[in-house]
């Protein structure tokens, strides 16, 4: 939950919201639809210095998220470039008796280029998280003509997601102190407890949540008072000049 | 250092390094930028009719009573939550529970689907779990086939008056271990095997992914049922104000 943190705090807050998503969605298509390493490669750097010195994130936070799916990453890229078989075929193969593993050139290729577009589509993904709030975006989303509903409940989610997870590091600290994590066993008995109690709470928080809507004139709709924060011309000629530049490099060696 | 205590050292730096890196294991996401645009629609696609489904019957529960709407947000916060925190584990690694599986059982599979992929947009920008453009096959994996095995298996052990902490238990490692199933058929498709095709591309991605998925989906099976145990034990009300009835 970092991430949101880091999102109020950021250098970029001030920028419009839908300015921003859209940037991120348009470099992340651009990405994979061009499917190329150095196109992927500019996009990792130029959002890495964005995210880094016009968002100010700590670049400690940074890089430890962006290792944050590397076992996912370093298994599956292995699986694309390694493929079992029962014959000795491909550049590099190794004989286990009863089957090889081998490797191709074209496989290996497509490894590297998967990695680097996963990569690169982080970083597009980070510059958006890193400086938007959640709150912003759901306004965003709401913009776009998403179902009211669909909207008012993400709103509503991501407030109680704060309040349960207040409630559950309360109990996990009672839980620590009286013990509750010194075995194996005892450790899940008490995620047990933790999750039947959090469920209890949450669903009496509901409850006591509903009236305090009514309270305030809650009639099915919710209203956010919003900032306007209007697109500067300048943001529009970089993020223009920005998409022009990924796909010069994208089509430069065809 | 001899050639003995030198193999020792390098075997003991590949453990390392090898079980370092398996243990960070969450519910398989697939990350952002993984997948071709193609099947990033195609997935998407595929998980509309569900939604759409899930959505009229959230709506319907909503036109009929307005409160229910701090009750859904609330269970969608419960499934983050639950699936945020850590599990126990015996190596002091880090690893989470899909919560799905305990969603369908609770919510059924219709609302788990709406709140799973609020959940899943949730998880992709404030954890880091997955992605935007990987949204649709993630939905389709765990919000969708996941729950549907897992009320599914849920629904027969009722019917049948089988055990029901045994069909709990089925229910929400079936339902584990058909995401994993189904993630590793989506990264087959998008990726197939030069010679096999897809089909060994499917174990190889099976195969990869075992080791961390299956005692997860065991340990997420074994949790759950002391979830709905202690649920059935402190809170009957609540449980029969969201559509659970006791065993007994």
């Amino acid at each position: 939950m970092k991430i949101d943190y880091y999102a109020y705090q950021s250098g970029m807050r001030e920028w419009n919201a839908a300015f921003k998503v859209f940037t991120a969605l348009a470099t992340l298509c651009m990405v994979i639809f061009l499917n190329r390493i150095a196109a992927s490669l500019f996009v990792i750097v130029s959002m890495g210095v964005l995210t880094l010195f016009v968002g100010e994130i700590p670049y400690k936070v940074y890089f430890r998220y962006l290792l944050l799916p590397l076992s996912f990453m370093i298994f599956s890229c292995v699986v694309i470039a390694v493929s079992v078989g029962g014959q000795p075929v491909g550049e590099w193969n190794i004989s286990f008796h009863f089957f090889y593993l081998y490797c191709t050139g074209e496989s290996l290729q497509t490894a590297v280029e998967v990695f680097f577009k996963a990569v690169a589509g982080m970083s597009a993904l980070y510059m958006m998280s890193f400086s938007t709030p959640m709150s912003e975006m759901i306004l965003v989303l709401q913009r776009a003509h998403l179902p009211r509903l669909f909207t008012e409940l993400m709103h509503l989610i991501y407030r109680y997601i704060f309040i349960l997870f207040d409630a559950a590091y309360q109990m996990q600290t009672a839980a620590k102190a009286r013990l509750g994590y010194c075995s194996f066993m005892q450790s899940c008995r008490t995620f047990a407890a933790i999750g039947g109690n959090l469920f209890v709470i949450s669903l009496k928080k509901a409850n006591a949540y509903y009236d305090a809507l009514l309270a305030r004139g809650y009639d099915g709709r919710l209203e956010f008072l919003t900032e306007k924060k209007p697109v500067k011309v300048w943001q529009v000629l970089c993020s223009m000049l920005y998409f022009a530049g990924i796909l010069l490099i994208a089509l430069e060696r065809v | 250092m001899t050639n003995k205590e030198k193999r020792i050292w390098k075997v003991s730096i590949i453990l390392a390094a090898v079980l370092a890196v398996g243990q960070n294991a969450s519910a398989m996401h697939i990350m952002e930028g993984y997948l071709s645009p193609i099947f990033c629609v195609a997935w998407g696609a595929v998980c509309i009719p569900f939604l759409v489904k899930g959505f009229m019957g959230v709506k319907k529960v909503f036109t009929e009573n307005p409160k229910a709407i701090t009750l859904l947000s609330m269970a969608g916060a419960y499934i983050f939550v639950i699936s945020a925190l850590k599990i126990p584990s015996v190596t002091g690694s880090c690893s989470h529970m899909t919560g799905t599986g305990l969603g369908a059982i609770l919510f059924g599979p219709c609302t788990t689907s709406i709140l799973g992929i609020i959940v899943l947009v949730f998880q992709a920008i404030l954890l880091a779990h997955g992605g935007l453009t990987t949204l649709g096959a993630n939905t389709f994996s765990m919000a969708i086939a996941g729950p549907l095995v897992s009320f599914g298996i849920y629904k027969i052990f009722k019917k049948c008056n089988l055990n029901k902490r045994v069909g709990v238990f089925l229910a929400a490692a079936a339902g584990d271990l058909f995401t994993y199933c189904v993630t590793s058929l989506q990264l087959a498709i998008a990726y197939p095997s030069q010679n096999g095709g897809v089909g060994a591309s499917v174990l190889e991605f099976l195969g990869v992914f075992a080791p961390t998925q299956i005692p997860l989906s065991i340990v997420e099976g074994l949790l759950t049922v002391m979830i709905v145990v202690a649920l059935e034990n402190y809170a009957g009300q609540e449980l029969k104000a969201v559509g659970f009835e006791k065993a007994d």
